[in-house]
Parts: structure tokens; sequence; C-alpha cells
């Protein structure tokens, strides 16, 4: 339950109570019910954490410049005796604060445990520095990675984890950059020690940045394949996006937090949705089918690039249960929508045949959002559907040259089905009865 | 229990991964054999770039590299020899490590990268410097620039040390007859 929706919530109830539409019993109750009296803790608690953690961080900010500065006056085992000293003596005190001391203070214990983590990223540098060590930067952040997903493991620790999909994405990045080449496993290898994470924190923050992560990740390795402006790299931004809208599929909707199936769902879908969209021009269909065809081969990295995120999809597939029939039944929509996809870009010549194909699953996107809109009193689906087919329509009336009184029919015919359409999804609601409060939360 | 475990393992983790280099970095000063190498500042007008110098060496670009058979982002291995003055130069570039290094030669570690007057990287390339000596540095390396263009020879050199394995690390800085050490 959002925290936004509590707080209007206890605000409401007050209302409520003076209005006499709800007594003092019926207002105990729901007061219990959603936990309102823990929301001034909870606000009192967030506002501590964020206190602490932007104090570990200025002290970790301090302690990088104070030993940046080398001084020289103290010899170089004296410097690494007291970096280390700091480091240990932070993470410790963390720890007692948080898991030990009888009366526990966790949210100093949780910051002083990051401040810890923050002086071990800012410890591989300083080292390099003392012992003039020029390695390649990426080792200095996928190590600093591997040590912060190491206490957030230990302590279940998202703010650890939060520095951990900060610095290993760093790290990849100029891993691509400096050595020219794709890090094919970091999106395998970061989405399964890092998911696993997100759900046990039930931390929406985490696994948010975990996605963005994830995916930008696989198109920096398809972009850097590229080398330049080369439209395969739009197969692997579609399996990427597909194997989002896997992911957010066969998330289990009455088990562990719900609410990642949505946020990896309509990520994914967006993203497939808006491919769509951008191969649907001529010329860029055009392009990216010609770039596409003969590239299907295991050897080709651009094929690689776009089976590795569905190998991980694929793989959670398998931990969530595979055999069990809604989850297969679950697949088969994104599966439709990004295999479509990809064959039509692999249609064979002429390159028209692409275009139409595109346009053709595009629009079956768009019909399928609205339908299921329609179908299910949801709106989202609804109006991206809508605005999917709204984009194509306009799309098509600027790229192709025709008489203007087809561009006039075409576009009064899409005017009146909108508007059609508009009145048949408010209908239904109407004669649904629910006033479209269950709408809301779609 | 386990949490207490858990937490230390990770802590110790961070330990190690922290002195992994500084580790091999020491074994090799200990156990290596020191070089004289001549170098550069890649920028002579910028000479420190915020608290490290960026070098080059005489040995970046090492004769011969095209026909040791490395590709681009390979290890290449440099046989250099001491010569008259102290200072090794090198003579020979193989794609492993030379097993035939006669008296008064070594063998360094690198890869091969070529990009503007860099063939070869050594991971020596980076000498920090205390916030503190930034100018009197700066001062003296431009003074030796200057007198270098003037007498047709630089002397600025760093020390070096070698292990067998032709891993390197860099011990020390001399500018004319100035000697640098952090």
């Amino acid at each position: 339950m959002s925290l936004f929706f509590r707080r209007y919530l206890r605000h409401e109830l007050k209302a409520w109570k003076r209005d006499g539409l709800i007594d003092e019993s019926q207002s105990a109750r729901l007061t219990e019910r959603y936990a309102l009296d823990a929301l001034d803790d909870e606000a009192r608690s967030t506002l501590m954490n964020t206190i602490f953690l932007v104090g570990a961080a200025l002290i970790g900010c301090g302690v990088i410049a104070f030993v940046a500065a080398h001084w020289e006056e103290i010899s170089r085992t004296l410097k690494v005796i007291a970096l280390l000293l700091a480091m240990v003596a932070a993470h410790g005190a963390g720890y007692w604060f948080w898991r030990v001391r009888k009366e526990p203070r966790p949210h100093l214990g949780h910051a002083l445990t990051v401040l810890g983590t923050l002086i071990f990223g800012a410890n591989i540098g300083l080292f390099a520095q003392i012992f003039h060590i020029s390695g390649d930067p990426h080792q200095a952040f996928l190590a600093w990675a591997a040590g912060a997903l190491a206490v957030a493991w230990a302590l279940q620790s998202v703010p650890n984890a939060v520095v951990a999909v900060g610095a290993c994405f760093v790290g990849f990045c100029l891993y691509v950059d400096q050595t020219g080449e794709s890090f094919f496993l970091f999106p395998l290898l970061a989405g399964h020690l890092l998911l696993p994470l997100c759900y046990r924190n039930k931390s929406i923050l985490l696994f948010f940045l975990t996605l963005i992560a994830l995916t930008t990740s696989i198109i920096v390795n398809a972009t850097n394949l590229a080398g330049g402006v080369d439209w395969r790299i739009t197969q692997p931004f579609v399996s990427a996006f597909t194997a989002l809208w896997l992911y957010g599929q066969i998330h289990p909707e009455n088990g562990r937090y719900p609410v990642f199936g949505h946020v990896a769902r309509n990520l994914g879908a967006l993203g497939v949705c808006t491919m769509a969209f951008i191969l649907s021009f001529h010329e860029v269909a055009d392009e990216a089918a010609w770039a596409s065809r003969g590239t299907v081969a295991l050897s080709d990295g651009y094929t690689r690039a776009s089976l590795v995120p569905l190998i991980a999809a694929a793989f959670q597939l398998v931990v969530a249960g595979f055999m069990k029939p809604r989850r297969l039944t679950a697949c088969v929509l994104p599966l439709t929508a990004g295999g479509a996809l990809s064959l039509a870009l692999l249609a064979p010549e002429p390159e028209i045949y692409a275009t139409i194909a595109i346009n053709a699953v595009a629009l079956g996107l768009g019909a399928y959002g609205i339908g299921k809109g329609l179908r299910d009193y949801i709106r989202l689906p609804y109006w991206a559907g809508l605005l999917l087919v709204v984009l194509l329509i306009t799309g098509r009336f600027f790229e192709y040259e025709s008489h203007l009184l087809i561009k006039s029919a075409a576009f009064i015919a899409g005017g009146v089905a909108l508007i059609v359409a508009g009145i048949k999804f408010e209908s239904r609601l109407k004669s649904h009865g629910a006033g479209g409060e269950e709408v809301t939360h779609g | 229990m386990v949490r207490h475990v858990l937490f230390i393992a990770a802590v110790v983790a961070q330990l190690a991964i922290l002195a992994w280099s500084p580790l091999e970095k020491c074994l090799i000063r200990a156990e290596g054999t020191v070089i004289v190498l001549r170098t550069r500042p890649v920028d002579p007008y910028d000479v420190l770039s915020g608290y490290y110098m960026t070098l080059s060496f005489e040995i970046s670009e090492p004769a011969g590299l095209e026909d040791a058979g490395v590709a681009k982002g390979e290890t290449v291995f440099t046989t250099l020899a001491r010569g008259d003055d102290d200072v090794w130069n090198a003579i020979g570039v193989s794609n492993a490590l030379p097993d035939d290094l006669a008296e008064g030669q070594v063998a360094i570690k690198g890869r091969y990268i070529d990009i503007w007057r860099t063939s070869v990287i050594y991971g020596i390339e980076r000498y920090y410097v205390p916030e503190a000596m930034r100018a009197e540095i700066e001062e003296a390396m431009r003074a030796e620039i200057e007198e270098a263009i003037r007498a047709q020879e630089q002397q600025i050199l760093v020390e070096v040390a070698v292990d067998e394995d032709g891993d390197s690390s860099l011990l020390r800085l001399r500018v004319g007859d100035k000697v640098y050490e952090y």
C-alpha cells in the first residue's frame, strides 16, 4: 500500500468521523488495517535514514579529500593502516549500533556501514595513488561493486546495494569504453546477483535501478557492437524489452511483491511498443531489415546480444515454475510481440515487406492494448494502445506523399474511430458500475 | 551467529579486494630488478593533470611490435637492456615471456593499445604527487624540459621495479638531480 494513499486516508478519516460517515470503532478498524498509527514513525524513520546517509556520504567525501591530499609527512605504511582502520571502524561501529547493542540504533548503524562501503571505494582509488597503480578504472569500479555487494548481501542493506548497482554499472560502461569489447555476461551476472536482493528487501527503488542498469547494459553492449549507426542494434533492443515484459508477465501476482511485476511488465511493453513505432517508418524499417538479413548466426555479436536477455528471462521462468499453465499462457503475449517484431525485420525482399510487417505488428500491439483495456477495465493499456495507433496514423500521414483528400479521409476515419472507442470504453465503465474505481490501479 | 559470520566475511572480502593490488606491487618492489627508464610528461604544457603526472616512456613505442604477432589489447613483453648511461632501452618485443634473457636484461609486461605516441602501456604511466608538492614538481619539470630543448638532452627518469614475470611497479621520479618519492 502506497504511503501517499495511507496519508490521504488518515487525513480523510478525520473528515469522515467529523461528518458522521463512520463511527469511532470503524475508524479504529481502518486505522489498524492500514497501520495509520505507524505513519509518523515511518516518516521519522525515513527522515533519520536520510539524515544519517547524507551525513555518511559527506564524511566519505571528507575522507577521500583528506587522503587524496596525499600528505607526505606520513609514511606509506601509516597511510595504509589509517585507511584500513577507518573502513573497518565504520563497518564495525555500524554493525555494533545496528545488530549488537542492547538498545540498537539501526539508522545510525546502517549509515555507518554505508560509510564503510564508501571508504572502501575511496580506498581502492587511494591505494592506487599510494602505490602508483595505473590500472584500468573499470577494474576499480567492479571491485568496489563486488565489495559493496558482499556487505549488501550480508546485511540485507538497500543503500549498500544501491552503491553496488551504481559502481557495477559505471564499471561495465568503462569496460566497454576502454576495451572496445562488449560484456555480454554482465546483464546475466548482475541480474542474478541483484534481483534476489531487490526481493529480499522489497525495495522498489533498488528494483527500478537494477532494471534500468540491466536494460541499459544490454543496449550499451549492442551499441558498442554497432560502432556507430547500424540499425542492427534494434534486434537487441527488441529482445531486451521483450525479456523485461516476459519477466513482468511471469512474476507471481500474489507472491513476492507483485508491484515488481507491474514495473517490469510496463517498462518492457512500453519499450517494445516504442521500438515498433520507431521501426514503423519506411526508411528505418528498410535500413534495419537490410542490415538484419543474414545476421542470425550464433557467431554474430548482435545475435548473442539479443539472446542474453531472453536466456535470462527463460532462467527466471524456470525458477518461477515453468510448467504452471498460467505462466506459460502469460509468456505468449510478450513472446508473440517481440518475436513478430524480430521476424518482421527478417522479412524477405523487397524491403517494403518488412515495413508492412512491422506496421502490422505495431498496429496489432495498439489494438491489443485497446482491447485489453476495454475487456479488463484498465485504463493504462487502453490509452497506451490508443496513443500507439494515433502515432502510427500520424507518422504515416507525414511520411508518405499522397493526395490530401486521402489523408483527410484517413484522419477523419481515425478521429471518428477514436471517439467511438472512447465512448464505448466509458459506457463499459459505467455499465460495470465501478465508476472507474478499479481502473486507477491498472 | 550466522549473521555475524556473514558480516565479518563481507568485510574480510573488502579487505582482500583492497589488499590484492598493493600486495602484488610490494612483492615486485621487494623482489624485482630496479631499472631506470627515460620518460617525459605526455603533455609538457600541462605537466600535472590533477594530482598525478601521466608519463610516456621511450619504451612506450618499442620497435618491432608489428613483427611480434600481437593483436591490439593483447599482452606484450618488451625486452630491456641496460645502456651505458644506466638507462634501460627496449631491444625486442614478443608475445610471450622470453626465457633466454641475458645478464643485464629484463622483460617488462605491457598491453598493446596503439594510441597517439603510445603503443604499449605497462601500468606505470601515472605518478601521483602530494598536493603540497605539485607546484615545485611542475616547476622542476618545466625547467628540465626547457633545458632539454636547449641542450638536446632531457633527464627526466623514473625508477621501476620489474619481477621475473615481467610485472612492474613505479618507485620514484628523477628530474635533473632531484629525486621525488611518495
